[in-house]
């Protein structure tokens, strides 16, 4: 943690005017091409994006923008029901969060607070090691494993569990599965890091304090972990809601999730101002959520993500 | 109040716990927990196997099956023949290290700003980089993809890479940011005192402590660019990359050559970490 | 910091829910709430003023028609030189391959003219998609990478001749296909005098199952209502091939079908065929169908007539109510940085000998005359020539209809608003 004793700002006095002001002008050229691509390339384009969604035409035609707000309404009151995607989206998102964080977490605790130094690296490796293997192939092993005849089914079916004919596969079972699977890493990550900060005679006061086992857990673990567990929610549900892939290739036809939908309409059928809605829409709900994300969590923990 | 709540309220007394409590607890904490562990660990790892073990197996009509059929290695000597596999692989390294490069370029400069000065507009900046690494992909993707129309600007290698720095910088900043801000500036602030101008102080002091944070930044963006697929499938126009390619095959049918690929990448990154791993134990 | 100072800094952090919130910022990466919103204004302002002054419109891609039209095609092809290569989008599995995925068909292209194809069988998967991946290039005047590409008739092929994407072909180039080409490709009702085509298969679209896993016979498209099949059914997400379903059901001819029936069959695709339907697939549906994810599927007869092979169990049906017949067309982008290569090879496919090779291992009907014969006779494949999957009997083939025809973009945009929602499912 940076204290507030390194800052420059303590010794503007010994400092000549000439140096305040290069001082001035220095961090507006060191970070001008950063904000310059990120406005131009990143910013623009989410307006860009709203502009797209309100205007009207054809890709033959071409679209003109003439302020068509009713295409949010028609997202809501039109034949394709745009809505239920989206509360789809976020409950497959919310779900493969809820479920990342019950597994993720003794995982991490396992190799905060259970392992000896020397092994840490090695276990945590094992749990990145999935990033070495493209997630389109990973996922799509899933395809054939829990396919008819791929292996897991046909065990599954053998005991009894599964019957002939029937799989995992095409279910929100399936998808939401995809999503704890390839999310996995990013939850435990940030949880790990906020554990290894934990000093450990925390828990050794709270024996000393006695605290019981599931004492220091609650008290003492938890609530110091916190702030990892929000920067893995924000990471896994972020990326979850408005994820295409796990629906297309793990799901069926109830899965169709707001993702597929915002595909759908830029390719197939070309109505570019229809996804440029959608898209809007997503990132305006998920807005609200990073705004209560930052008020109660504040944005510097994103550190703990990398 | 009950007594339970008096009893876990923090009083002055001895500290080990009760002897008795022990016995009962360390065994369910030397098994569950491991053994937790290594279910999750297979977990991860099963989709790996499978493709390590799927680009042995014999094809039907050059599409895996789920069945196996045979050991056989012609996938790996017919490493190319399926069209376009080398090209998509080395347009994804290519286009991966270029915008690794283009980031860290811009995104240290931003990263010094952002650790080591105050200044109007910082929290601009702190806001735009937040909502760079939180923004969803497909969001990020789609907007792209509508602000080029907009332009009428053709898609191809150009948008990826464009695309790919603008989600890249935020990760490089933010790791960078972080590794600065823990440094302090002491050392640099001796150099000055020694006469170092503010450049020279930054190349010989600076950067070489900040050097390691600088390779993880790249490689962190490295990592990202190359494996992504939602973001680019909207602005790759006609350029096709690895992930791009591979999900073109989750339509119809995974050719072996694209697991033997995985499988190939997969054993030389372990090899890779696992070297760096061993250096890094030497080291004192 | 000695472990009491850090004790009590945690502690009292701990006695706040709102940890982060009160929590004072290290000042290096911090930022205040009050500096977000600023700050994102500020941004989003900018962006707008900029987005509104460069972008107010996305230009339509019509325009290039009339330059199409106008185009002297003689003179284009004249100015047209070989360059010993050009690229070639396909959909999988859909020439020859041998074991370990070379063409040798290709190879020996490359031999005879020394032309070299760079062939691509991930690049189209469906046509809408592979459609809306070239349209943007093509409608700024770029090369799509690919200089042929196969295109099914639909809605699709159609944007592309109306837009002038494509080039018209110079029968002079391609004398083979004038001699070879079979009578029913030589001038298609999507393409007069195959203008901007030529074809590079035609198929059948019926039903397979997997008659170990589906009790009782299946023989029309009503049979996959029953209940029994509940969540067992797969069909195609391309709407071509969806709405056919629900208009033969009805009793109406697709290519003269009208709005209002195509809201009857929509109705019918919901409400009846919907809920047995487990997902909807585009050439994904083979490898799903193989691995058993589900026991029935609307399906390609070659691809069927292909695995039939390893999978006895599996049949092919001809549905009562009719079924669809397609064809693949091969076309050249006017943007084709090798287009004369392409045209080349275009001539050198229509063949007998060389059309029967390809044929031999695709299985489905080949457009050139001759190849079942070559096949007998000089392959001597009997399997395929005596298919009834590859060549159905006139009975059955008068059962075969093309897909819908759609001209115009807003009657394709009554067609997708109505059809769409049953492939989106709900």
């Amino acid at each position: 943690m940076t204290s507030a004793t390194t800052l420059p700002e303590a010794a503007p006095t010994r400092r000549v005017r000439l140096e305040a002001l290069r001082r001035g002008v220095t961090p507006y050229l060191l970070s001008i091409a950063g904000f310059g691509w990120l406005g131009f390339f990143f910013v623009i384009p989410l307006v860009s994006g709203l502009l797209v969604s309100l205007m009207t035409g054809n890709p033959d035609q071409g679209y003109v923008l003439t302020w068509n707000w009713s295409v949010y309404a028609d997202l809501f009151t039109g034949p394709t029901p745009y809505w239920l995607y989206l509360v789809r989206s976020l409950t497959y998102g919310l779900s493969a969060t809820a479920f990342t964080i019950i597994l993720a977490f003794p995982v991490a605790y396992f190799i905060a607070f259970r392992v000896s130094a020397r092994w840490k690296t090695t276990l945590l490796a094992l749990v990145m090691v999935t990033f070495f293997v493209s997630f389109i192939i990973r996922t799509d092993m899933w395809f054939y494993l829990l396919g008819g005849n791929g292996p897991i089914t046909r065990v599954l079916v053998h005991l009894h569990v599964l019957d002939h004919g029937q799989t995992f596969l095409s279910t929100p079972g399936s998808v939401i599965g995809g999503m704890v699977y390839n999310d996995f890493a990013f939850m435990v990550l940030p949880i790990y890091v906020a554990m290894e900060r934990i000093d450990p005679r925390l828990h050794e006061a709270s024996n000393d304090l006695f605290g019981n086992r599931a004492n220091t857990f609650f008290r003492v673990t938890v609530p110091l972990t916190r702030s990892g567990v929000f920067s893995g929610i924000l990471l896994v549900l972020i990326d979850t809601v408005g994820d295409p892939v796990n629906s297309s290739i793990l799901g069926g036809k109830e899965t169709y999730t707001i993702g597929q939908a915002i595909q759908n309409a830029y390719f197939t059928t070309q109505q570019y101002n229809v996804a440029a809605a959608l898209s809007t829409l997503l990132m305006a709900i998920l807005g609200i959520i990073l705004f209560l994300y930052a008020r109660v969590v504040g944005t510097e923990n994103i550190e703990d993500l990398i | 109040m009950s007594d339970q709540t008096l009893t876990r309220r923090p009083t002055f007394g001895p500290g080990p716990l009760h002897p008795d409590d022990i016995p009962e607890v360390k065994p369910r904490r030397k098994l569950g927990l491991p053994l937790f562990y290594c279910g999750i660990v297979t977990f991860l790892l099963i989709p790996i196997v499978a493709m390590i073990v799927y680009s042995f197996n014999v094809p039907t009509r050059n599409a895996i099956t789920p069945v196996w059929q045979g050991f056989t290695l012609d996938a790996y000597l017919n490493l190319f023949a399926v069209q376009g596999i080398a090209e998509a692989f080395f347009t994804s390294v290519a286009i991966a290290a270029a915008s690794g490069l283009v980031s860290v370029l811009i995104g240290l400069p931003m990263a010094l700003a952002l650790s080591r000065y105050r200044f109007r507009g910082k929290g601009v900046l702190n806001s735009m980089i937040f909502l760079d690494i939180s923004a969803p992909s497909i969001v990020v993707g789609s907007s792209a993809l509508a602000f080029f129309l907009s332009l009428n600007f053709t898609m191809g290698w150009t948008t990826i890479l464009i695309v790919h720095v603008a989600f890249n910088i935020a990760y490089v900043v933010t790791t960078l940011r972080a590794r600065l801000s823990g440094m302090g500036q002491n050392l640099e602030q001796a150099a000055g005192d020694l006469g170092a101008s503010p450049l020279v102080g930054f190349f010989t002091v600076t950067l070489p402590l900040v050097a390691p944070g600088i390779v993880a930044a790249f490689l962190l963006a490295f990592a990202m660019s190359i494996d992504d697929y939602v973001i680019t499938s909207f602005v790759n126009g006609s350029t096709e990359t690895f992930p791009l390619y591979a999900y073109g095959f989750t339509k119809k049918g995974m050719a072996p050559q694209v697991l033997c690929f995985g499988t190939i990448v997969f054993v030389v990154a372990v090899c890779l970490a696992f070297l760096n791993g061993l250096l890094n134990r030497r080291r004192p | 910091m000695s472990a009491d100072d850090k004790l009590n800094g945690r502690g009292a952090l701990d006695l706040s829910f709102l940890r982060g919130a009160a929590k004072p910022r290290a000042t290096g990466g911090g930022m205040s709430r009050r500096n977000l919103f600023r700050g994102a204004g500020a941004v989003a302002g900018a962006g707008a003023l900029a987005s509104v002054a460069s972008a107010c419109s996305i230009q339509g891609t019509q325009t290039s028609a009339t330059a199409a039209d106008a185009t002297d095609w003689y003179a284009w092809w004249a100015g047209k030189k070989l360059n010993g290569q050009f690229s070639f989008d396909n959909w999988a599995a859909y020439i020859d391959q041998d074991k370990n995925g070379n063409h040798p068909s290709l190879d020996t292209f490359t031999k005879k003219t020394g032309i070299k194809v760079t062939y691509d069988d991930a690049a189209v998967t469906d046509t809408a998609t592979y459609y809306g991946k070239i349209a943007p290039s093509l409608a700024a005047g770029k090369p799509i990478g690919a200089d042929l590409f196969v295109m099914t008739n639909g809605w699709e092929f159609t944007e592309l001749v109306n837009n002038g994407y494509v080039a018209a072909l110079d029968n002079k180039l391609r004398p083979n296909f004038l001699r070879n080409a079979d009578e029913s490709v030589l001038s298609p009702s999507y393409d007069f005098n195959s203008t901007y085509s030529a074809v590079w298969q035609s198929g059948y679209t019926g039903i397979a199952y997997h008659s170990d896993l589906v009790d009782g016979e299946i023989t029309s498209w009503e049979d996959l209502t029953k209940a029994q099949y509940k969540n067992q059914v797969a069909m195609f997400g391309s709407l071509d091939e969806l709405s056919q379903v629900g208009l033969l059901v009805n009793g109406v001819t697709p290519s003269s079908s009208t709005k209002s029936d195509w809201e009857d069959a929509a109705d019918w695709l919901t409400n009846k065929l919907s809920p047995n339907v487990k997902k909807f697939y585009d050439q994904g549906y083979l490898d799903a169908f193989k691995s058993k994810q589900m026991a029935i599927t609307q399906a390609w007869s070659g691809d069927i007539l292909a695995i039939q092979a390893n999978f006895p169990k599996v049949k092919f049906v001809f549905p009562e109510e009719g079924f669809g017949v397609w064809h693949d067309n091969m076309m050249i982008p006017v943007t084709a940085e090798n287009p004369l290569d392409a045209m080349t090879w275009i001539n050198y496919y229509y063949q007998t000998s060389v059309a029967s090779v390809i044929e031999d291992w695709i299985w489905y009907k080949s457009p050139v005359v001759g190849v079942r014969e070559y096949i007998r006779k000089v392959i001597d494949d009997p399997d395929y020539v005596n298919s009834e999957l590859a060549f159905p009997p006139s009975d059955v083939l008068a059962r075969a209809y093309e897909y819908v025809s759609i001209k115009d973009r807003t009657t394709y945009d009554t067609y997708t608003s109505i059809f769409n929602p049953v492939v989106q499912g709900s």
